[in-house]
């Protein structure tokens, strides 16, 4: 376990940068899935049939690694009327309850994502190339994890280094 | 005294049928029946047109309390009993006369099988046969290997008949067929009478192969724990209005599947007959194609038994 | 119960909290007090991987971006002013014509946006235009032109509805282009508003132009062709984008470095993730609101109380308009397609029109207020406020309304061509 401040920092910028690396490699690999796709049945004459089943699964894990990328940067969308009207401290409450909130709601999830998981490990489906689908599916608890995880982070801040977090929830967001 | 009157019990079903039917009217005529019969203690809610999502969907749904059952087809049924997969074999069957003796003698392992996973079959139904719709004449397998034949999922059955028939099978999404059968990406396609009048496939083909593809199997099932809900009385009853009103469907399909094939003929979709040795052929290769199959997909036993079965049918005619 | 949480979230929505939140926290609640697992929130928001018209998604979003980011923009500007810089609104035109056959194309889930919106916006910006306008023209053109062929909502009405595909697409054109001009007159009188500088056509500028931009222009015609001649399905035209873009703005104009790439990509990822989680927890409130029954006890109540053809039509408009805006395009044409068509023939509708109406309805619905997909697609694309958008359609959506009008009491716009 990390001991210093510091040490937890570069595991989270290690974490932060993992993500971002995984997007991106997703994203130019359901490129190339489709490109080899066309190619195939174009020039050989061949279906390929893995190549569907994969990119849909790459949409799940684009949608759960973008939504931690868009807390972290404070890019989800929401209906912002309160919170201008409102003086500094309790701008700052607001947002620690909001975002306390929604940890909740990520957090509540986890465990019925989990006996979702367990429930197709039973049935046993492969995904493709015997990956089998629910390794693929341990996304949305894991992922729900760590955005339970970031919306808690960002209450503690919210509640403790109430001027630095109002500073970097403005500097990252045009207030969507 | 009363502890066992005035639970109310309500069963949601779905069914990947559209509203309008003749499944969905079965349903709601079993419902009117039930309601009737029951004094109105156990009320069915049908959930067509796949608005809760695919098969296998809808068997979440039902894991997880949302709804208690559904009308399901072979891959629906697959998928809580394997064996019944053997059913969907292309050109197991040749009419309708060999799916009615076969099930015969079969339906009770089916039903038991499905029952040891915790559903309870409360009656067969089904879509009816799967015909080849294409551009150009298809006799044999020869003739289908020169076309540009769509196949809809990855299925181990639908994969290993169509590497022995030797098709590098197009797949495709549902949505997207119409308008590659328009493009010519695809020449081929397969479906129901029905299904391919109200997909408008047939706007697209020339032609459609008389003789089954494969059978599609149905069966409404109910989860076993929501069927013991209905309180003991009227269970018989219950189940004696589902089996009723699913025999007169099965016949009712059967009719409807004549009618939508002469509407296609009446549409200019002119019908191929494959000679007794092209459907032999077909038999072969199919039959081959899903002997390289694991125990994995469905017991060897329950083909065998299902094939020798068959066998001593076609004798007998 | 049901009122107590409804009022706590649209609290919940207003004080600002994130709105895939506050959607799965309202489909959440339904569960729990129809005493149905949670787990039920969970396999919808696995839809999103088995739901095949998602994958166009991050693909045409990824193509969006690079054209965003290379100098494409501003070459569509210089030849959309060569071409049409005389017309008052000329560039605004172009955006709502290039929107239509986009969206015809792709389908509805406001793809337009995402892979259009980068390009048009800065385009728009640089000749001025009020930014409330471009934002308003650009969120409803996200779905603008799905009466055309071969737009896949269409196509699924035929099916659902029985009724013949072929009449759909001849039936779509004119009220389709009706929309489309009457956006296109008002843009024309924006821009003139705006006094948007309007150079005098030449030809020459028009090669000069034409010839800058020789390898964006055949764009759509490489996408159209290979859909057209079976090279691609329509569900592959977004890879067949990506590759064409890549290939002409990395490699052949070079505005964009191949290092640059990787900041794009992620850039498009957080968008796409952004809009996915949304539609994910969508699909679990949409499923609690099938599993009540509700649309179907609105559709009911209707049949029920309304008697005259005109009033009806009134109510279904109203009807179809809250279902687009709350369901969803497609969710929407599955679920009520099969239970207003039979309703409808009571009232001697003509099949081919009520696809149309139905699907004006919907089209327009989806820019909506509150719940509008277009709306969240554009609040991450443009990074404005959702609130400003609500803002910046209204005019959008008030010509709409006026179409749908024509649309619904003159089914000849319809019927015209049958
Ligand atoms: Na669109
Ligand atoms: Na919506």
């Amino acid at each position: 376990m990390p001991s210093s401040p510091s040490a937890w920092k570069r595991i989270s910028l290690f974490l932060n940068r993992l993500e971002e690396i995984l997007l991106g490699s997703f994203l130019i690999l359901m490129v190339l899935l489709g490109f080899l796709q066309i190619l195939f049945r174009n020039v050989i004459s061949v279906g390929l049939y893995w190549i569907d089943p994969l990119m849909r699964h790459m949409v799940l894990w684009l949608a759960l690694l973008g939504a931690s990328v868009a807390t972290r940067e404070n890019r989800h969308i929401s209906i912002d009327l309160l919170s201008e009207k409102l003086g500094h401290k309790n701008r700052s409450y607001l947002q620690g309850g909001i975002n306390f909130f929604a940890a909740a709601i990520c957090l509540i999830l986890v465990w019925p994502a989990i006996r979702f998981v367990q429930e197709e490990y039973e049935v046993g489906k492969i995904l493709a190339f015997n990956i089998p689908i629910w390794a693929s599916q341990s996304v949305i608890p894991l992922m729900l994890t760590v955005l339970g995880l970031r919306f808690l982070s960002k209450t503690w801040n919210a509640f403790t280094r109430r001027r630095e977090f109002l500073s970097s929830e403005q500097s990252n967001t045009t207030r969507i | 005294p009363n502890s066992s009157s005035a639970e109310k019990v309500i069963l949601k079903i779905g069914t990947l049928a559209p509203e309008g039917s003749s499944w969905v009217k079965a349903f709601r005529d079993i419902n009117r029946e039930i309601g009737q019969k029951t004094g109105g203690q156990v009320t069915i809610r049908i959930f067509p047109g796949g608005v809760l999502g695919d098969e296998e969907d809808m068997l979440r749904k039902i894991k997880v309390g949302q709804i208690q059952g559904g009308f399901f087809t072979g891959g629906g049924l697959g998928l809580i009993f394997k064996d019944i997969k053997i059913l969907v074999i292309p050109s197991l069957f040749e009419n309708y006369q060999e799916v009615d003796a076969l099930m015969a003698k079969m339906s009770g392992y089916f039903e038991k099988g499905i029952l040891d996973n915790g559903f309870k079959i409360m009656g067969w139904g089904e879509s009816g046969f799967i015909y080849l719709f294409s551009k150009l004449p298809i006799k044999n397998a020869a003739d289908l290997r020169k076309g540009k034949v769509w196949i809809w999922e990855d299925t181990a059955i639908g994969r290993a008949v169509f590497k022995e028939l030797g098709i590098n099978a197009i797949p495709l999404g549902i949505p997207d067929v119409l308008v590659s059968l328009q493009t010519g990406m695809i020449d081929t396609v397969y479906a129901s009478p029905a299904a391919a009048i109200s997909m408008q496939w047939f706007t697209r083909v020339s032609y459609m192969t008389n003789v089954p593809l494969s059978y599609s199997v149905g069966a409404a099932v109910l989860q076993k724990s929501a069927f013991e809900k209905i309180p003991p009385p009227l269970r018989a009853t219950v189940e004696e209005i589902f089996q009723r009103h699913l025999v007169l469907l099965k016949e009712n399909v059967r009719k409807e599947d004549q009618k939508a094939i002469s509407v296609l003929t009446k549409q200019g979709i002119k019908l191929v007959s494959p000679s007794p040795k092209d459907v032999k052929e077909m038999q072969a290769l199919s039959l081959k194609g899903v002997d390289t199959l694991g125990e994995d997909v469905f017991s060897k036993k329950t083909l065998a038994e299902a094939k020798a079965l068959l066998k001593t049918l076609r004798k007998e005619n | 119960m049901g009122l107590i949480s409804s009022l706590l979230t649209v609290f919940l929505a207003l004080i600002g909290t994130p709105l895939f939140i506050v959607i799965a926290f309202s489909g959440l609640i339904f569960l729990f007090i129809n005493g149905i697992d949670l787990t039920a929130m969970v396999i919808e928001l696995y839809k999103l991987a088995h739901t095949p018209m998602l994958v166009a998604l991050p693909l045409f979003s990824l193509a969006g971006y690079i054209l965003a980011g290379s100098k494409a923009p501003d070459r569509l500007v210089r030849l959309s002013n060569a071409l049409l810089g005389w017309l008052p609104g000329g560039l605004a035109v172009i955006a709502l014509g290039v929107s239509a056959i986009f969206t015809a194309m792709t389908g509805a889930t406001g793809l337009t946006i995402i892979a259009m919106g980068g390009l048009l916006f800065p385009a728009l910006k640089t000749q001025k235009y009020p930014e409330k306008f471009s934002l308003g023209l650009l969120t409803t053109s996200g779905t603008l032109g799905l009466l055309f062929p071969p737009s896949l909502p269409l196509i699924l009405y035929g099916v659902v509805a029985q009724t013949s595909i072929d009449q759909l697409f001849l039936a779509g054109i004119l009220p389709g282009l009706l929309m489309v001009f009457l956006l296109s007159l008002y843009s024309s009188w924006k821009g003139f508003q705006a006094k948007v500088a309007r150079p005098r056509f030449t030809v020459k500028e028009v090669g000069r132009a034409l010839r800058e931009s020789i390898w964006e222009i055949p764009l759509p015609f490489v996408v159209l062709g290979g859909i057209y001649t079976g090279i691609v399905a329509i569900s592959e035209a977004a890879v067949l984008t990506v590759l064409y873009v890549l290939i002409i703005e990395v490699g052949v104009y070079r505005d964009i470095k191949i290092r640059e790439l990787f900041p794009i990509i992620t850039k498009s990822s957080i968008l796409v993730g952004g809009i996915l989680i949304i539609l994910g927890v969508s699909f679990g409130l949409t499923n609690t609101l099938i599993n009540e029954e509700i649309p179907m006890k609105i559709l009911d109540f209707l049949k029920l109380h309304v008697q005259s053809p005109v009033t009806f039509l009134i109510w279904l408009n109203l009807f179809l308009l809250g279902a687009g805006c709350l369901l969803g395009m497609f969710p929407a044409l599955i679920i009520l397609v099969p239970l207003i068509v039979p309703v409808a023939q009571a009232y001697d509708l003509h099949p081919v029109h009520l696809g149309i109406i139905l699907l004006t309805n919907l089209e327009i619905g989806a820019s909506l207020p509150p719940l509008g997909i277009n709306l969240f697609i554009s609040s991450i694309r443009f990074e404005r406020p959702v609130l400003d958008l609500y803002r910046a359609s209204i005019p959008f959506i008030l010509i709409l309304l006026l179409t749908l009008a024509l649309i619904t009491y003159l089914p000849v716009i319809s019927l015209f061509f049958l």
